[in-house]
């Protein structure tokens, strides 16, 4: 059953105060959340601010729920569409208390039937025993979850979420965004979650849509996103990725780490450059190898160390935790042969 | 794709900003028809109007008012930068109460300040002169509080508060990061303050300076007291004694331009000017040791709020007490005709209520606007709506006795005019601070009322409105305030026997009735600390 459907959407500002975006097309089934991740100014805001109503598209159509919402006739202005929102900000009304906040997207059910559902969704973030209190009395992750009660009370068709977690403190963002994803599977939420944190976009989201200047690059699930971008911009932005360069011959791609059985329709002679995670590679000391360790990372479960390949690439290559080597070790790296990895062509993934 | 079933309704996003654009356009198109009509009426003056007043009077009110402007703007500056300094940054004895002692001159309008100071300075008959002669036995000629010197003393002593609180409020904004920075590049206390501080401070400082500017060209009283005749004394003179309308137009019209000159001025250095931000790290500078300039500097800071507040303050009580023991004079006080003193507090209460208001009301569709559609337009509309700065009480009392009597001659003579002219020319006022009280709050709070259901009308009143409403009484008291002062617009536009406050206190003075023009002095004083010091209260002083 399909919640949101975003087609060939596009918008541009005169100002150039936020950012433009063109032909995005997605959609969206009913209880699944959709991360949409990107640089900041990739228009990822902005398509929130299409479907929610704040701006109306040039171009393309949102429908919700097989209502039109917006097109090139019809605007269904925000207070008309169902669909609540969790701000960057978290906007609660300061002037009320939590309940009250939570009660304001109740107004046109019964009183008794209001209050009852306002004490539900505080019960269902945890915080029942803080209704009385004003937004100002309650800590960043409290309020971030108010604001999720507030939003989800009404029972919207759609919930949007405009980057909720950037005004935490780095050490409650996990813990939070944790609850947060097990209260919207809880209340069978279909969510569209915008972040320019990759690592949060793979925990949150069932799907992840990656933004590039206005368009979206990729759209997947998390796996496939991680495991085979289609373009060097999914991968670098994804995970740290470093890339070396290789050339297409007979028996693979030959690269300075030696030859990589893997076969790409291309052209013998072609340029590609191969995609590395901290995992793809391990290395182990040899003397006289002309690759050098630069630098330890001590990450406590393990050590990333970063390395100068011999024509002056640098890759970083996970160790055990146990595992010790001094700057200017000279080592032999090699690629971890089990699983194949990501090549591209003019920035472009390829088959193989 | 999918067949849509229904469209569940049709609202383009333009209807809502047309409604939005005509309330704010209507209120731009009103506040500035004072403004026009004074051009028109000073091109249309007549050659032989202008050639009379170029050869006789122009030049020489030109010279004085551009000098009193001068001397008083600089003085003010001086003066108000320094105490705050004194009162903000330095270990100043007693410099949490001097913080708010220093302000409260803002509550005594200056031809009050000037009538005490008159009396007791005056060459002939003063109590100075007369005390010293008693004390040396023969006649000692003391400077005359009359013409240039002694409008520049005045003025700067009951002006300064506008340069001493906005640049005070700068001060204590300003990071102590700022400061530290500066000592780390090697600066001392003299070379940061002059270097660092003070450009920091700069919007602070204009802003008040502007005031300042704009308040002396409009002074009427102080400056008729004391005999100095500027542009505003010399119109209002044309409108009252000698009823020559083409002559005060054209006055009014240079008036009116060397203001907008001025406000023009002001603008496109603010423009460049927003330094001062507050993050999450504030904190305050730690106070700079005065050292041996310890005593000096509080003997200064103590004079000066000997000479602005507790001279007037003493003055008038003692005037007052003098009335309320003496049985003929008090019955003077409390009577004048029909009408009591209650009936003239009264007029003045609900004349400034009325106006403040209405200002702050018909302020909010021009905020809004302003902040729904940033751009051109609005920018236009809003400047439009300070072009009160720029008109000066003689001049909205001369235009709206024209336009009323043509256009709306059923409120001609009736205290609404007066109401009219106290909204037209504090609307600035009352949009700067709607504008600001508006910026405080995130869009994103309008938004969320609105994806939780509520209609734009809805979410201004449900959310918007309770959140600005500190803001919007901030404006209106501010608005309460200076109306409460207004002195020529009120004597010009007052229907006979509406008296209010300031013209009673006025008009006794000027007869010499300074004991029986004290009472009301003191009451119209103590209307206004109220506002203010709620005024005060919120620019949170008193840390």
């Amino acid at each position: 059953m399909i919640a949101l459907e975003v087609h060939n959407i596009s918008k541009s500002f005169d100002s150039g105060l936020s950012a433009a975006v063109s032909n995005v097309s997605f959609a969206l089934e009913r209880g699944e959340i959709i991360a949409l991740l990107g640089p900041s100014g990739c228009g990822k805001t902005t398509t929130l601010r299409l479907i929610a109503g704040f701006e109306r598209p040039d171009e393309g159509q949102v429908i919700l729920d097989d209502r039109i919402m917006a097109d090139r006739t019809t605007f269904v202005p925000p207070e008309k569409r169902g669909i609540s929102m969790v701000f960057q900000d978290h906007a609660l009304f300061p002037h009320l208390t939590a309940k009250q906040n939570v009660l304001f997207g109740l107004n046109k059910q019964p009183k008794t039937a209001a209050q009852e559902k306002a004490l539900g969704m505080l019960r269902l973030v945890g915080l029942e025993h803080l209704s009385e209190r004003y937004p100002q009395e309650l800590s960043g992750g409290e309020r971030q979850r108010i604001a999720l009660a507030r939003a989800l009370a009404p029972n919207p068709v759609l919930l949007l979420l405009d980057e909720p977690f950037s005004s935490l403190d780095a050490d409650m963002r996990v813990e939070v965004r944790e609850q947060v994803r097990a209260i919207l599977k809880a209340a069978r939420a279909t969510a569209v979650f915008v972040t320019h944190d990759q690592e949060e976009a793979l925990y949150m989201g069932d799907r992840i849509a990656v933004f590039r200047k206005g368009r979206i690059e990729q759209i997947d699930t998390p796996q496939q996103i991680f495991h085979a971008p289609n373009s060097r911009f999914v991968a670098e932005f994804i995970g740290s990725t470093d890339f070396i360069p290789g050339e297409v011959v007979e028996q693979g791609i030959q690269t300075e780490l030696g030859l990589l059985p893997q076969f790409p329709e291309l052209p013998n002679g072609t340029k590609v450059e191969i995609a590395l995670r901290f995992d793809d590679i391990k290395f182990t000391p040899q003397a006289g190898s002309k690759s050098l360790v630069l630098e330890r990372q001590f990450r406590g479960a393990y050590n990333i160390y970063r390395l100068r390949l011999p024509t002056g690439s640098l890759v970083h290559a996970m160790q055990p935790h146990i595992a010790f080597f001094k700057p200017g070790t000279p080592v032999q790296v090699s690629f971890v042969s089990d699983h194949p990895l990501t090549v591209f062509h003019n920035g472009m993934a390829v088959d193989h | 794709m999918i067949i849509p079933k229904k469209n569940i309704s049709f609202v383009p996003l333009r209807t809502i900003s047309l409604r939005l654009f005509l309330a704010a356009g209507l209120v731009a198109v009103f506040v500035s028809i004072p403004l026009l009509y004074i051009f028109v009426r000073a091109v249309g003056g007549g050659t032989d109007v202008w050639m009379r007043l170029l050869q006789t009077r122009l030049w020489s009110l030109l010279v004085n008012t551009l000098t009193l402007t001068l001397a008083v703007t600089a003085g003010t500056s001086i003066l108000g930068v320094g105490l705050a300094w004194l009162t903000e940054r330095t270990d100043l004895p007693g410099r949490t109460i001097f913080r708010w002692v220093l302000a409260l001159p803002l509550a005594i309008p200056a031809y009050i300040g000037a009538i005490v100071h008159l009396a007791l300075l005056r060459p002939r008959g003063g109590y100075v002169p007369q005390f010293l002669d008693w004390l040396v036995g023969h006649p000692v000629s003391i400077p005359s509080p009359l013409g240039f010197a002694g409008a520049s003393f005045m003025l700067i002593l009951f002006l300064y508060p506008y340069v001493y609180l906005l640049s005070g409020a700068a001060f204590r904004s300003l990071h102590a990061a700022l400061d530290e920075a500066s000592h780390l590049f090697g600066r001392n206390n003299w070379q940061t303050l002059w270097g660092v501080t003070l450009p920091a401070l700069r919007p602070g400082l204009t802003a008040g300076a502007l005031l300042v500017t704009l308040d002396i060209l409009a002074e009427y009283g102080t400056v008729a007291l004391l005999r100095y005749e500027t542009f505003s004394s010399a119109i209002f003179v044309q409108l009252s004694g000698r009823y020559d309308r083409s002559a005060a137009s054209v006055l009014s019209g240079v008036l009116v331009l060397i203001a907008i000159i001025v406000l023009w001025g002001e603008l496109r250095m603010e423009g460049k000017a927003q330094y001062t931000q507050l993050d999450s790290n504030w904190r305050h500078a730690p106070p700079i040791g005065l050292g041996a300039w310890r005593f000096p500097a509080f003997l200064l800071v103590s004079s000066v709020c000997f000479a602005s507040l507790i001279v007037p303050l003493s003055v008038l009580a003692a005037w007052s007490f003098q009335a309320f023991s003496n049985q003929q004079l008090l019955s003077n006080v409390m009577h004048s005709g029909s009408r009591t003193i209650l009936d003239f507090a009264f007029n003045s209460l609900w004349s400034a209520g009325l106006a403040a208001v209405l200002a702050v009301t018909l302020s909010l569709p021009v905020a809004l606007f302003a902040r729904q559609y940033p751009g051109k337009l609005s920018r236009i509309i809003s400047r439009l709506c300070q072009t009160g700065y720029a008109l000066p009480g003689v001049v909205v009392a001369l235009s709206l006795v024209l336009v009323v009597n043509r256009a709306l001659p059923f409120l001609y003579g009736t205290p609404f005019v007066v109401v009219i002219a106290y909204v037209l020319r504090h609307m600035p006022q009352a949009v700067r601070a709607s504008e600001a009280a508006l910026t405080q709050i995130s869009p994103s709070m309008e938004e969320a009322a609105r994806s939780l259901g509520r209609t734009s009308f809805q979410t201004f009143f449900q959310v918007t409105l309770p959140l600005i409403l500190p803001g919007l009484l901030a404006g209106g008291a501010l608005v309460f305030l200076t109306s409460l002062k207004e002195l020529p617009a009120t004597l010009l536009l007052r229907p006979a026997g509406f008296d209010t406050l300031a013209v009673r206190v006025w008009i006794w003075a000027e007869e010499g009735f300074y004991t029986q023009a004290a009472p009301a002095a003191l009451l119209l004083i103590l209307a206004s600390v109220i506002p203010l010091s709620f005024l005060l209260k919120r620019e949170q002083i008193f840390k």
